[in-house]
């Protein structure tokens, strides 16, 4: 019998992203031994078993769309590849870099790669399906059953099943509060035309991701050093975000620029046991009125910026009863063009993806000698920027349909972000 | 086969005699194995496996039944109460029919019992629009506007049995306000359906239903000479007076509520 699924709130704005990128969350988690790919794919197994959204296609029905769950075999999830060192990176980044349609019957794929006693685990998914924040917790459960499993034989069931409903947000607020928050009708979004200096849209270009890694030395001292001014590491990147951003596109200096930062709706669901793994992050907004005398005076703006956010109830709320009406009252194709009218994307976006707990994500006692969570492949000309630390190592990650100048714009904001991040380290290290 | 079995029958014993608890038990073990033959076919030979992973998708199975046994026992209810009300509908309308003739015969009166078995129609037209009203709140919120469709029809139903019931008997001049009157009760009914059910933005329902409301009352109060036509126009700007003060006190009402989260949120 046909099983279909609510889109929910979340998915329905994930497809409508389709324009801006390719929906695809990308992992990669590196080991220093060889992971019993049986077992790793029993666990992956009934996790997809267990979260069907993932073997579900998406049907865009014009009045009310909905995922329908489909057969699948595991082999269309997970593959097992034995690599040389040589081709490994060409292998990973093949894998990591191909996009799954909505309409396929599964909407997550793992490899593992085999190399020389070590292994490279990665996986992508939907982004309509999941978002970082329950990506993070889906790894690190995957990771824990697959030790107990091989440890003590435990069936490897232990993910969270139930709701994936926007509106758990709510759940825990007093009648008040949840009165006051289901009346944030508001559009959130302010257009900003600063946008990241890419080249123009060809339809020669292909998706690339480009890396760079700030040391855990580094990142201790720039907690040190932002919470001599009451920032936090967010604050702090954000700072250096901001000031590369002037420098690698020639902002004028007295323009106000504004970043858009991923919030994790998270923070207002006390108990998550009852949640099924879906998207709860939304958008805010991060401006400087202008690019400051110094970096410490950009590192002021942004802390004014982001503690203006932090100090609301409702951080990140303001404009999901406006979505979800929009959603609700009118045929989904409708919806769709009304809501594009007043939905801006962000031009430049950060994703704090956060810390990815090794313990947590060790198989067998071995923790992962490397690894990092990226967002989806953005389209000219929006970027994103995403953040995630291992063992207080970051790395930045930022995924691009571009062209070779493209990357090379992309690791020239690298090296800039690099700078930045030493000028706002050099008052802490003297 | 047998894993399943001894799930169920640990979740829940047997109870002698009880159909629903067999109904039940019998439902989820054979929806138990239709998921085994799925999984069977995703290339996944450890059984055991598969089989924990089937029996953790049940993880309250008493909880399970009884949503189970409650909607049973719904379902009876339903099937029962629609026997109830066919059989009640035709005992009814017969008895109307006999009263019609019975009134008629005795009276000779054609010319005005012929609004018994009018009214008697309608008010049980309205009956069967109330049980749909009932019927179709019970449902997702989405569906609730066929509610206020048929509430709209109903109040309107009632209002012109009400007009028929009294032209027929009695000479009242200008008894159409009565129609009149009845549309004001199904903006009343509507709006305040809207606001029980919990409407999102049920406030603004009532905001344009002010104004709507006071065109029917200016033209009532003007017809029955309560007021002259050239007073009874103020009643129209006086709904916009009140719209305007239901705003302000609602605005007024959410600024307190969100100081009140704010100072408590930033106390916290």
């Amino acid at each position: 019998m046909e099983r279909k699924l609510n889109a929910e709130l979340w998915d329905k704005m994930h497809y409508l992203f389709r324009d801006f990128n390719d929906r695809m969350v990308h992992v990669r988690l590196d080991y220093d031994f060889e992971i019993d790919a049986e077992a790793l794919k029993t666990v992956l197994f009934c996790f997809v078993e267990k979260a069907p959204v993932l073997h579900s296609s998406f049907y865009d029905n014009k009045f009310h769309p909905y995922w329908r769950v489909e057969n699948y075999h595991i082999n269309d999830i997970f593959t097992v590849k034995d690599v040389s060192e040589e081709t490994l990176e060409a292998e990973v980044d093949a894998f990591l870099l191909q996009s799954l349609p909505p309409e396929s019957k599964v909407q997550m794929k793992a490899a593992l790669f085999l190399h020389a006693g070590k292994s490279t685990f990665c996986l992508i998914e939907n982004h309509m399906c999941m978002d970082g924040g329950d990506l993070k917790y889906f790894l690190k459960a995957l990771c824990g059953n697959y030790t107990a499993f091989l440890e003590t034989g435990a069936s490897p069931v232990g993910l969270r099943t139930g709701s994936r409903s926007y509106e758990a947000v709510y759940g825990d607020f007093t009648a008040t509060e949840r009165k006051i928050a289901k009346g944030l009708y508001k559009n959130i979004n302010t257009k900003d035309g600063h946008g990241f200096p890419l080249t123009p849209d060809t339809i020669a270009d292909r998706p690339f991701m480009a890396k760079r890694k700030i040391s855990a030395q580094k990142f201790d001292l720039l907690r040190a050093a932002g919470k001599e001014r009451g920032a936090t590491i967010n604050d702090m990147l954000l700072t250096a975000y901001f000031y590369s951003l002037y420098e690698l596109a020639m902002f004028p200096p007295e323009e106000g620029i504004s970043v858009s930062c991923a919030v994790d709706l998270r923070r207002h669901i006390k108990d998550r046991n009852a949640q099924g793994v879906t998207n709860q992050t939304a958008w805010m907004q991060t401006r400087v009125p202008r690019k400051g005398r110094d970096i410490f005076e950009t590192l002021d703006y942004v802390v004014q910026s982001s503690n203006a956010f932090k100090r609301d109830r409702f951080m990140g709320l303001h404009g999901l009863p406006l979505l979800s009406l929009g959603y609700k009252i009118l045929p989904h194709a409708a919806s769709e063009e009304i809501i594009k009218l007043g939905y801006a994307n962000p031009l430049i976006a950060m994703s704090n993806i956060g810390i990815l707990e090794s313990e947590k994500l060790a198989l067998s006692g071995y923790e992962p000698t490397d690894g990092f969570i990226s967002g989806a492949v953005k389209y000219k000309p929006y970027a994103l920027l995403s953040v995630t630390s291992l063992r207080k190592e970051l790395t930045l990650s930022m995924c691009c349909r571009g062209n070779e100048q493209d990357k090379d714009i992309v690791n020239r904001f690298f090296d800039l972000l690099e700078q930045a991040v030493d000028r706002l380290l050099e008052n802490a290290e003297k | 086969m047998d894993r399943f079995i001894d799930f169920i029958n640990a979740s829940l014993p047997d109870a002698d005699g009880d159909a629903v608890l067999f109904k039940f038990k019998k439902k989820t073990y054979d929806e138990m194995l239709l998921r085994r033959d799925e999984a069977a076919g995703r290339g996944i030979c450890n059984q055991k496996v598969i089989d924990d992973l089937i029996v953790s998708e049940y993880p309250d199975l008493r909880a399970e039944y009884a949503v189970f046994r409650n909607k049973e026992a719904q379902k009876n209810r339903d099937k029962r109460n629609a026997k109830l009300n066919a059989l009640g509908s035709a005992i009814y309308i017969l008895a109307l029919i006999l009263f019609y003739l019975l009134i008629s015969f005795l009276t000779g009166s054609w010319g005005t019992t012929w609004a018994i078995i009018v009214d008697g129609i309608l008010l049980w037209v309205d009956y069967l629009l109330l049980l749909g009203v009932i019927r179709v709140t019970k449902m997702k919120k989405i569906f609730h506007i066929f509610a206020r469709m048929m509430l709209a029809g109903l109040t309107i139903i009632f209002s012109v049995a009400v007009y028929i019931f009294v032209v027929a008997l009695t000479d009242l001049p200008r008894s159409w306000v009565i129609v009149m009157f009845g549309l004001i009760l199904m903006f009343v009914c509507d709006a305040a359906y809207a606001l029980i059910a919990r409407h999102r933005l049920a406030i603004f329902t009532c905001l344009t239903y002010v104004p709507v409301i006071a065109v029917f009352a200016f033209v009532i109060v003007g017809a029955l000479g309560l007021l002259p036509w050239g007073v009874a126009w103020m009643i129209i700007p006086l709904s916009l007076v009140i719209d305007l003060i239901v705003i302000f006190i609602s605005i007024a009402k959410n600024a307190i509520s969100k100081a009140e989260v704010t100072e408590e949120w930033n106390e916290n």
